[in-house]
């Protein structure tokens, strides 16, 4: 887990004053970070914005960036606060807030503790884009946080645990759980909703 | 018998990769023996293969947008530090000044003392990083007093290096000890007379030469039209062709 002799050639010369360099790092990760903010944030136009925030902390941080751990984890650690802040403070705060209340015991946080799926009306389903979507927007903006920085950025479990500054064995139970739940709702066309309050009871009823 | 809900778990495990040989064999062979747990597993991997294969290029504007953000940050710094420096403009001069003959490593006459000379060097490397800093800010404004030392490009990268170490844009390593391939090396990024158009694409080789305990970082430019070496005051053209290097590193 350590950063590329290419990027530290280019941090330094970043930091040595030699600023258009940067664009070699912002050309190696917009995609990942931009698809990041994407699906934390949900649309394009804050997730250009996320990006392009990520971005100009992460130059202006620079020097704090240890050569020890790699750069894209540090760099998607920013990215992943970026949004969340942006979830935080923007009209999203029903939803961030129930997990929120609960940040301290994370195991208890927001999801149905015990969701069940059909896998095989899932597996019967062509999934697309839009579903993935409207499922990852069902969950909660640290469960969503948590499978992208998986699925999309391809991060082990324990460079998970670096971003989040948690135990690997809790990253590996809210994966799971993220991604049951996940599966919860799209096996179920989004009947599924621990977050939206009109669908607690159905949900509870459920189980 | 182990529940579902342990197997269940693992599944989760296994579609990261995260999982031993020996858990790995279990859970298969639970498989085999249980539909459903299959079944989870195939809807759990459908639906990873579905996020992963979801990227959506960013927009064309994007990186522009960064781009003209970092780059106004960087004058803004700049002007901030050169209001500084002006400040200490008189100790500052017998800094610069020291701080390219570094820099631009030792004049040719130097090498005729080999065994003081790493001596001599180490001692004055502690200073290299600061000094180079400066360099950089002063350069970005004001060239005045670039030129001053008219040897500055008289000898180059690697006279009296015992070991380079080049990294590649690409990301492979190379390391030199051979005094021949250090010598034609040198030799390649000897600086001469020519067009000082800036090279348009990123750096294509990072060098960095080990005199005794100093360390002398060179950024290489192979263009289409000419081989580029910037030595800490910018890229300059240098002897080697684009060929030398290929044939040097493929």
């Amino acid at each position: 887990m350590i950063t590329s002799v290419y990027e530290n050639e280019i941090i330094r010369s970043v930091l040595r004053g030699k600023s258009e360099r940067f664009e070699a790092l912002v050309s190696l990760y917009e995609k990942n970070v931009y698809n990041l903010a994407l699906r934390m944030v949900g649309n394009p136009e804050d997730a250009e914005d996320m990006t392009q925030e990520t971005f100009i902390k992460a130059y202006k941080s620079l020097a704090t960036f240890r050569g020890d751990g790699k750069f894209s984890v540090w760099l998607y650690r920013i990215a992943t606060n970026v949004c969340l802040d942006f979830l935080r403070r923007g009209s999203h705060c029903d939803e961030v807030s129930l997990s929120a209340e609960n940040s301290d015991g994370e195991e208890t946080s927001v999801d149905i503790p015990d969701v069940s799926f059909e896998p095989e009306k899932l597996l019967m389903r062509k999934l697309t884009r839009e579903d993935i979507s409207r499922g990852l927007a069902e969950l909660s903006p640290e469960m969503r946080q948590i499978l992208i920085l998986r699925e999309i950025n391809g991060l082990s479990y324990a460079e998970i645990a670096q971003v989040l500054g948690t135990e690997e064995g809790t990253v590996k139970s809210r994966i799971f759980r993220a991604r049951k739940k996940l599966c919860a709702f799209l096996s179920d066309g989004g009947n599924i909703s621990a977050n939206s309050p009109s669908n607690n009871k159905q949900g509870g009823a459920k189980r | 018998m182990k529940s579902c809900e342990y197997y269940i778990e693992k599944i989760s495990l296994l579609i990261d990769g995260e999982l031993s040989q020996e858990d790995r064999d279990e859970l298969r062979a639970h498989f085999a023996v249980c539909s459903e747990c299959a079944a989870v597993y195939k809807a759990f991997s459908a639906v990873s293969s579905s996020l992963g294969n979801s990227l959506e290029e960013p927009p064309e504007q994007l990186r522009g947008a960064i781009m003209g953000e970092v780059m106004r940050l960087d004058r803004a710094k700049k002007k901030k530090q050169i209001t500084k420096l002006a400040s200490y403009a008189a100790c500052l001069g017998v800094v610069v000044f020291a701080g390219y003959k570094i820099m631009n490593l030792e004049p040719a006459d130097v090498s005729a003392d080999v065994e003081t000379q790493p001596v001599a060097k180490s001692a004055v490397s502690t200073s290299v990083p600061e000094v180079s800093e400066q360099l950089d800010t002063a350069e970005a404004e004001n060239t005045a007093g670039v030129a001053v030392d008219g040897n500055r490009y008289s000898s180059s990268a690697g006279i009296n290096a015992d070991k380079a170490i080049i990294a590649s844009a690409t990301n492979e390593m190379f390391t030199i000890v051979n005094p021949q391939t250090l010598s034609w090396l040198d030799t390649l990024l000897t600086p001469v007379e020519g067009s000082n158009s800036a090279p348009q694409d990123f750096i294509d080789y990072f060098a960095s030469f080990y005199c005794g305990d100093t360390c002398i970082a060179v950024d290489i430019y192979v263009e289409d039209y000419g081989v580029f070496a910037d030595f800490g005051e910018g890229p300059v053209p240098v002897a080697g062709t684009p060929a030398d290097f290929t044939d040097l590193f493929g």
